[in-house]
């Protein structure tokens, strides 16, 4: 569990974050998102004890990170794939991570084997691709079987097949009843990954809620409905309470109105339908959402479609 | 490439001070770097007090104890290696990022610099000693051989003068290590050592007017050398002890400043 309490940080006069609040909690994968500069990595690194909060506090698993009994094995992290020693090896470098709460060899053989780097362990640890050191920087995460994990931008550099693997494995902790916090500023990563999304947007919370009713919020009672006379249909599902955007000259998004209503009407009216299913929004929609407002809470002028009838 | 973490084995994971000495040290023989400037200190102290040795002027030798320093020869030198080498500790994290990574294994940061500390002493007292040793066996030896009179390495002040010789070093590279520290970028850091060490004092000695002369004693360099003199009054009014004393007080001072800024300080 990491709990972050009222977490100020300011660098100058800048606030890079401003009493962000939130709980982690086991057994989940927890995402962080939120655009670049928003303040994830300075929570993280506040987490870690590697920046002194302005003011409040986070505990690790109850405690300060600086009173850890157990650094290693409380909470594994990943921040920055390219925070070791270039010279010395992958293998040595985890194995200098280990001695410090007595890991030897063979967890670290171990753990090069899980992240796939065993064949290049001998090598300098700053001759590795991008990909590479994020998969060792990863296996630092996991050495000393933590019961918290928490990576920043884990995907980064990845491949297709590391993105898999690095998911699955992700998943695989939560549901081992591990804490899972990871930060990204890919929606769609998210999307496939997390259970619970923290959002931050320039310093603050924005959003603190389990990805379903966050998907939920945004796709409410919008339905697509694909019909060959969708002008018919329009005409009669229009009212007050009800709004139609015409997507394509076949293709409507129905709001207001629920699928099964509608094709109660298509079929009372002889209308074929092609398709008619509830949109299900995507987390990319939703964040824009989410971000959208905390624009529009600054003044700026809100778009408006043109498309709606 | 698998996707389940293998259980670890359940025991003591617990962060302790000696395991994060064992962690500093790792990090130090894990670099094929600390291995060459290490054998450059044993060849450094090695050599220098041997060719020393081989160039006593006979006819200046009053006594058996005007000999030894030049078996001391390599000191001079050596304090480049070892304030260099200790800044490379102090620093090269800073440099690389790796400090971050270190201080998330080790959040206690005076004991990060405690493990660091006794990491370099475990690899610099061993070394130096060993130099020492070579240049007073071999040099003595050949200073016998050649009818010159010189001090039993089994003398008092003999071992004395090795000692505080190999305290000396030891404690500079210490300094070097405080010094990278606080100043996080190695070449920054090896500069500020070789000049507060070498230096500093000519200079201060050439700037000020001779009434500071016993203050300036008490600058590292010339306390560290009170250490090993053997004789009293060569240049020096502070004794062995007094020389220690005033040597160790530098080091641990700097120590000092770097556990207080590594501690108030964002990684």
């Amino acid at each position: 569990m990491i709990e972050v309490q009222h977490l100020t940080k300011t660098y100058g006069h800048t606030a890079a974050v401003d009493d962000v609040s939130f709980t982690v909690r086991p057994g989940l994968v927890t995402g962080f998102l939120g655009p670049n500069g928003a303040g994830k990595s300075t929570t993280m690194r506040a987490i870690l004890g590697l920046d002194r909060p302005s003011s409040g506090r986070v505990l690790v698993d109850g405690r300060a990170y600086r009173d850890l009994v157990a650094p290693l094995s409380t909470i594994g992290a990943l921040l920055d794939a390219r925070a070791l020693d270039k010279r010395r090896s992958a293998r040595n470098h985890l194995r200098v991570l280990g001695s410090t709460v007595g890991i030897g060899r063979r967890r670290v053989e171990q753990v090069l084997e899980l992240v796939g780097l065993t064949d290049v362990a001998d090598r300098a640890a700053g001759g590795y691709s991008l990909g590479m050191g994020q998969r060792l920087g990863i296996a630092a995460a996991l050495l000393a079987d933590p019961d918290i994990v928490m990576l920043d931008e884990p995907v980064n550099g990845l491949d297709p097949d590391g993105i898999l693997w690095i998911r699955t494995l992700l998943r695989d902790l939560a549901a081992e009843g591990r804490t899972v916090f990871l930060s990204s500023h890919l929606m769609s990563e998210m999307e496939l990954t997390a259970d619970h999304l923290v959002v931050i947007g320039k310093g603050r919370i924005i959003a603190d809620v389990p990805m379903t009713e966050l998907l939920a919020g945004v796709g409410e009672n919008r339905v697509c409905v694909t019909a060959p006379q969708a002008d018919r249909l329009i005409g009669l599902l229009t009212s007050p309470d009800v709004s139609v955007l015409q997507k394509a000259p076949h293709v409507l998004e129905v709001t207001g109105v629920p699928a099964a209503t509608i094709g109660e009407v298509a079929a009372l009216h002889g209308i074929a339908l092609h398709d008619l299913h509830p949109a299900t929004a995507s987390l990319e929609e939703a964040y824009m959402n989410l971000t959208h407002a905390s624009v529009t809470h600054r003044g700026t002028p809100v778009l408006t479609g043109s498309a709606v009838r | 490439m698998t996707t389940t973490l293998p259980f670890l084995d359940a025991r003591d994971l617990r962060l302790t001070t000696s395991r994060a000495v064992r962690s500093e040290w790792l990090k130090l023989t894990t670099l094929r770097s600390t291995w060459f400037t290490t054998g450059a200190l044993v060849l450094v102290l090695a050599v220098l007090g041997i060719l020393g040795a081989a160039s006593v002027p006979a006819a200046a030798v009053t006594g058996p104890a005007d000999t030894f320093p030049a078996l001391l020869g390599g000191t001079g030198l050596a304090v480049l290696v070892v304030g260099g080498l200790g800044a490379l500790v102090g620093a090269r994290e800073h440099a690389s990022g790796m400090i971050r990574t270190t201080l998330a294994a080790v959040p206690d940061r005076p004991r990060v610099l405690l493990a660091k500390a006794t990491a370099l002493v475990t690899l610099l007292a061993p070394a130096t000693a060993l130099g020492y040793a070579i240049a007073a066996v071999v040099g003595s030896a050949y200073l016998r051989s050649t009818g010159i009179p010189t001090l039993a390495l089994t003398d008092p002040l003999a071992l004395r003068a090795l000692a505080g010789s190999v305290v000396y070093l030891v404690g500079v590279g210490l300094i070097g290590m405080a010094v990278g520290v606080l100043l996080r970028t190695v070449a920054g850091a090896v500069a500020t050592v070789v000049g507060v060490v070498l230096l500093l004092p000519q200079i201060l000695t050439a700037l000020l007017p001779e009434s500071w002369a016993h203050l300036l004693e008490l600058l590292p360099s010339s306390a560290g050398q009170a250490i090993t003199s053997l004789t009293a009054g060569t240049g020096s009014t502070l004794t062995p002890g007094a020389g220690l004393a005033t040597f160790l007080a530098w080091v641990v001072a700097a120590l000092a400043a770097a556990a207080l800024v590594l501690t108030r300080r964002d990684a």
